[in-house]
């Protein structure tokens, strides 16, 4: 039986077949014309004849009604369908929005999964996986030395290195370098004088990108020579910054460095993906008289990053074979500078992600995990009801509706709030991404990149319609097998069990993925305290940190230096909370390595041997005021001055490599790489303090005193009585006053920088942190609702049971006694996985190992008790039950 | 094929043509079935256009098609079911539209036909 006809007039209309409806048209117009013509007097058979000659061709009429009448036919049948889906539609959300409990559960928990994978997709594709912005990206390779002698392989190149590179190497297209280091420059000329970041980078190093300029153009071949390279690029946002994107800024001119310079062009906003920081660009030109590394022929340091774009037709194995044979080549002819020297060769986006790309792995990871907890926890609550709904359903069947449509109509249950949930998790996600960016690490590459567009909008769409379709399967499958028989009585003990089995076998596992992740998120937690508790070596408290630049009027001798450095150390001291103040070639805390070889006095060894150590010039007192200890000799004091002798102090781990069982203190040492340089004696030996960052741990290093020899330039640390914040301002206009003409000094607070140093750390212990807490509630929701469905089934037995003796604390304890063993089982199913898993990210750990016993326990006891609190609640309703109740109640 | 007593195929679309607008024409009062349809054409050109009856069909079937008519069944008046049809809003512009088309070619033609006299 058909359901009733939408609508039209003379509607009751007979269902008929379309042959049988173009068959019985034209023989009604016959049949018309056979009566008018009787009416006109012809005799019947007369009529009929002359009716037929009158009609014509019948059969090409009913091949044209038949054909109608089709047509109609399709077109109702689509009416229908549509107006049957609408009804469905109403009737599902009627359905939905009558269970509010279950529907905004639900979609709660959809919105939760789908929100991380928004999240972290729109972070793995946007660093990780995006190709990077430049035409035909995946040509771009990156270059390095690899220094295979002392283990370190992405080392700098030389310029003599890269210039042999580009001139032998036939597998790019284009082989540029940049200097590693941008340098920290004064520009002038508009408005003041203001600190700019500058890239320094050879115009074969922009052709490789080929990035097409916003403005103007790019560099020329010429104006990477000495003599013509007063050319400047601007990044695109200082464009925006400082110029208000005004394309009449080319062929401006500007001072930078105390150098005049022409700005060429405008590069486009897609360099920030190779450094997000500077504001200019300027040619890389070979000019010694900036620093003897970057002359032309110099081979022995490196300096350079290369970026090269691949010869069409040549793979990354090629190019690289090709490399490692010209180095191998330049090992041969050049030993003192390149032995033992390879090359490593990446592409160029592994290369500027290769240090997040675990974190972000681990993310992912983490993230399946959820959706997978989020998935089943979706899926038991949708065959509870589909168990409730089963007796409906039969109903419905015996009434006649098609199991198909039963079908659609229980999958529109689950697809319905699955669309909710993909756009919430959406809207969420786009809030959340602002927050986290916040949070990471100043270090997150291609940050510019990420956002919540479209491939990662459609994506997740498309996975909450899968979720929806996977998750409803079983009830379903339940809605496609409901028979009238059903109806009939209890469905059958076996069946129930077998369902429950399932149900229970579900939240065991999500017991499982849910410990996984608190261990993961426990093992970063702890690794970032670990980070944090770690002694830097010195008092990192109310110090502020800031630069000093010797005038060029006092830079003429190094007596008129010293003299200038000691008035602005008074001037500085003068200020009111100040407590001291120092001087250090480099802050600690700033990742920025100076290291030099060091030759022992009696230990003859070959230079490209010698221990390699982080030097540093101090000022007499930087020790005291920074709380350094000094664990053997002296520090430097007021009488380490330019003509006393040259002194030097060591740390700890400097004594440890170089001089272990022996005393370091009288020894005498060569620094300088001027083989001309005096050696130094040194004094004493002071405590190890981590430059590079709370989690790295301590180098050797030297340190001599600058009072004996110092430089033009330095960073300044001061010491505040009480509160350091308050000093920022004072300190920054006196440090102004004694250097005018300079650009406004920065002024930092060093617990900032400790803080930055590990804020990689503590983003991830964050994200997989409310990774963790979203499974811990999940899996309580889960636990919960399965036990509790349970128990209301489980009304009769218990009924039965208590009927026949047994008390409330008796069935309390069975229920939590199968509560127990779903647990249990879940968790160490869960457990074994964990150790597995968190073994693939423990290259993020600190100061813990992945199997750490304390974590394991506290995770696993965590969640034990979790879910039996959350089984607490049904177990408790169980033993309340009066059993009249359950035995008269059907 | 319908056979009009002529062998041209342009003689052909042009008789076409003309039932379309016909049948176009019949329908823009009321909606009548098939036999109502040819009686009105009959009635109208007061015989002139001897057409097939049965011919009317495909011309509705390509009308159906083109949007410009649709149909449904009925009760007609001596209660018998029949499948009356109708014109659409589409259907009643290109009536106008077709009808303007002729009126100008018949004064084309006729004025062409007036001058040969004089």
């Amino acid at each position: 039986m058909s359901p009733p006809d939408p609508g039209g007039p003379g509607a009751d209309r007979p269902w008929m077949e379309p042959d049988e409806e173009g068959e019985r048209e034209v023989g009604l117009h016959l049949d018309y014309l056979v009566e008018e013509l009787m009416a006109e007097g012809r005799t019947e058979e007369e009529a009929r004849l002359e009716a037929r000659r009158r009609f014509g061709d019948v059969e090409t009429a009913r091949r044209a009604t038949r054909a109608m009448a089709r047509r109609r036919n399709a077109r109702e049948e689509r009416m229908r369908m549509w107006t049957g889906l609408h009804h469905d539609v109403r009737q599902a959300l009627r359905r939905l929005i009558s269970e509010p409990g279950y529907t905004v559960t639900v979609i709660a928990t959809l919105t939760l999964g789908l929100g991380a994978v928004a999240l972290v997709g729109a972070l793995v594709w946007g660093v990780l996986l995006r190709p990077l912005p430049f035409s035909d990206p995946d040509r771009l390779v990156a270059v390095w030395q690899d220094n295979r002698r002392e283990g370190r392989p992405e080392d700098l190149v030389s310029p003599a290195n890269y210039t042999d590179f580009r001139a032998s190497a036939g597998s790019f297209e284009e082989l540029g370098a940049r200097l590693f280091f941008a340098a920290s420059l004064v520009l002038e000329g508009e408005g003041s004088p203001e600190s700019v970041l500058v890239q320094r980078a050879t115009p074969s190093f922009l052709r490789a990108l080929r990035p097409s300029p916003s403005a103007g153009r790019l560099f020329t071949e010429e104006e990477g020579e000495l003599g013509r390279d007063g050319v400047v690029l601007l990044t695109h946002a200082f464009w925006q910054e400082r110029f208000d994107a005004d394309p009449a800024v080319v062929g401006r001119s500007l001072t930078v460095g105390g150098r005049e310079v022409t700005v060429v062009g405008v590069l486009p906003p897609s360099m920030r993906s190779i450094n997000p920081d500077v504001e200019l660009w300027v040619p890389l030109a070979w000019d010694p008289s900036v620093h003897f590394t970057m002359a032309p022929d110099q081979r022995r340091i490196g300096i350079l990053q290369l970026v090269g774009r691949l010869e069409p037709g040549v793979e990354l194995d090629g190019a690289r074979s090709e490399l490692e044979a010209l180095a191998a080549g330049l090992a041969r002819e050049f030993p003192e500078a390149n032995d033992g020297k390879g090359v490593t060769v990446r592409g160029l986006r592994d290369e500027l992600v290769r240090g997040v790309r675990p974190a972000l792995l681990v993310f992912a990871g983490a993230l399946v995990l959820l959706l997978l907890i989020a998935a089943v926890n979706v899926t038991t609550l949708q065959m509870a009801r589909s168990n409730v709904r089963g007796a409906a359903f039969a109903v419905r069947r015996v009434l006649g509706a098609g199991r198909l449509r039963l079908a659609r109509l229980s999958s529109l249950e689950s697809i319905i709030p699955a669309v909710v949930a993909a756009i919430l998790s959406l809207v969420l996600a786009r809030f959340a991404l602002q927050t986290i960016l916040g949070l990471a690490p100043a270090s997150l590459p291609r940050e510019h990149e990420v956002g919540i567009d479209a491939p990662i909008a459609m994506a997740v769409v498309l996975l909450a319609l899968f979720l929806a379709i996977l998750t409803g399967l079983p009830s379903a499958l339940t809605s496609l097998r409901a028979s009238p028989t059903d109806l009939e009585g209890a469905r059958g003990a076996s069946a129930g069990r077998r369902a429950q089995r399932v149900r229970s076998t579900l939240v065991a596992a999500e017991l499982a993925l849910s410990l996984t992740l608190l261990v993961g998120a426990g093992l970063l937690i702890r690794s970032f305290q670990a980070a944090t508790a770690e002694d830097p070596g010195f008092r990192h408290e109310a110090l502020l940190s800031s630069y000093l630049d010797v005038p060029d009027s006092r830079r003429g001798t190094t007596d008129e230096m010293l003299v200038w450095y000691r008035e602005a150390l008074g001037e500085i001291e003068d200020l009111p909370g100040v407590a001291g103040a120092g001087l250090t070639s480099r802050v600690p805390l700033q990742a920025r390595s100076v290291l030099t070889r060091l030759a022992v006095e009696g230990r003859p060894v070959p230079e490209q041997e010698r221990p390699e150590v982080e030097f540093r010039r101090v000022w007499p007192g930087y020790f005291e005021l920074m709380g350094v200890p000094i664990v053997e000799g002296r520090a430097f004091g007021p009488d380490d001055g330019p003509a006393a002798e040259p002194v030097a102090v060591i740390n700890e781990a400097a004594r440890r490599e170089l001089f272990a069982g022996t005393d370091p203190i009288g020894r005498m040492v060569h620094w300088s790489a001027d083989p001309d340089a005096p050696f130094v004696r040194i004094v004493g030996v002071v405590g190890d303090v981590r430059h590079f960052g709370l989690d790295r741990p301590p180098v050797p290093e030297l340190y001599i005193a600058s009072s004996q020899a110092p430089s033009t330039a330095t960073s300044v640390v001061v010491r505040a009585e009480g509160d350091a914040v308050s000093l920022v301002t004072p300190l920054r206009a006196r440090l102004a006053a004694l250097m005018p003409g300079s650009p406004a000094p920065e002024v930092d607070l060093v617990v900032e920088l400790a803080r930055a140093s590990i804020a990689d750390r503590r983003f991830n212990a964050v994200i997989l942190g409310v990774f963790a807490t979203a499974a811990l509630l999940l899996a309580l929701v889960g636990t919960y609702g399965v036990f509790s469905y349970w128990v209301s089934n489980q009304r009769r037995e218990v009924g039965i049971r208590m009927a026949m003796g047994a008390g409330p604390a008796e069935i309390l304890r069975l229920v939590l006694l199968k509560s127990a063993r779903t647990v249990v089982v879940g968790l160490a199913i869960g457990a074994v996985g964990a150790v597995v898993l968190t073994r693939a990210g423990a290259s993020l750990l600190y100061g813990i190992t992945p199997t750490d016993p304390l974590i394991f326990l506290s995770a696993f006891g965590l969640l034990a008790a979790a879910a039996l609190a959350a089984s607490w609640l049904p177990a408790r309703r169980a033993a309340a039950v009066e059993p009249v109740e359950t035995l008269t109640t059907e | 094929m319908p056979s009009y007593g002529s062998d041209a195929v342009s003689d052909l679309n042009v008789i076409q043509g003309t039932l379309h607008m016909l049948v176009l024409r019949a329908l823009a009062g009321e909606s009548r079935h098939g036999y109502q349809i040819a009686r009105w054409i009959r009635r109208r050109t007061a015989g002139e256009l001897d057409i097939e009856e049965g011919a009317l069909y495909p011309a509705l079937h390509r009308l159906s098609r083109r949007g410009w008519v649709t149909s449904e069944w009925g009760t007609s008046e001596n209660n018998r079911r029949a499948k009356y049809y109708r014109l659409t809003a589409k259907g009643r512009r290109q009536l106008r539209e077709e009808t303007e088309q002729w009126r100008r070619y018949a004064a084309a033609v006729g004025a062409v036909l007036a001058e040969e006299e004089s």
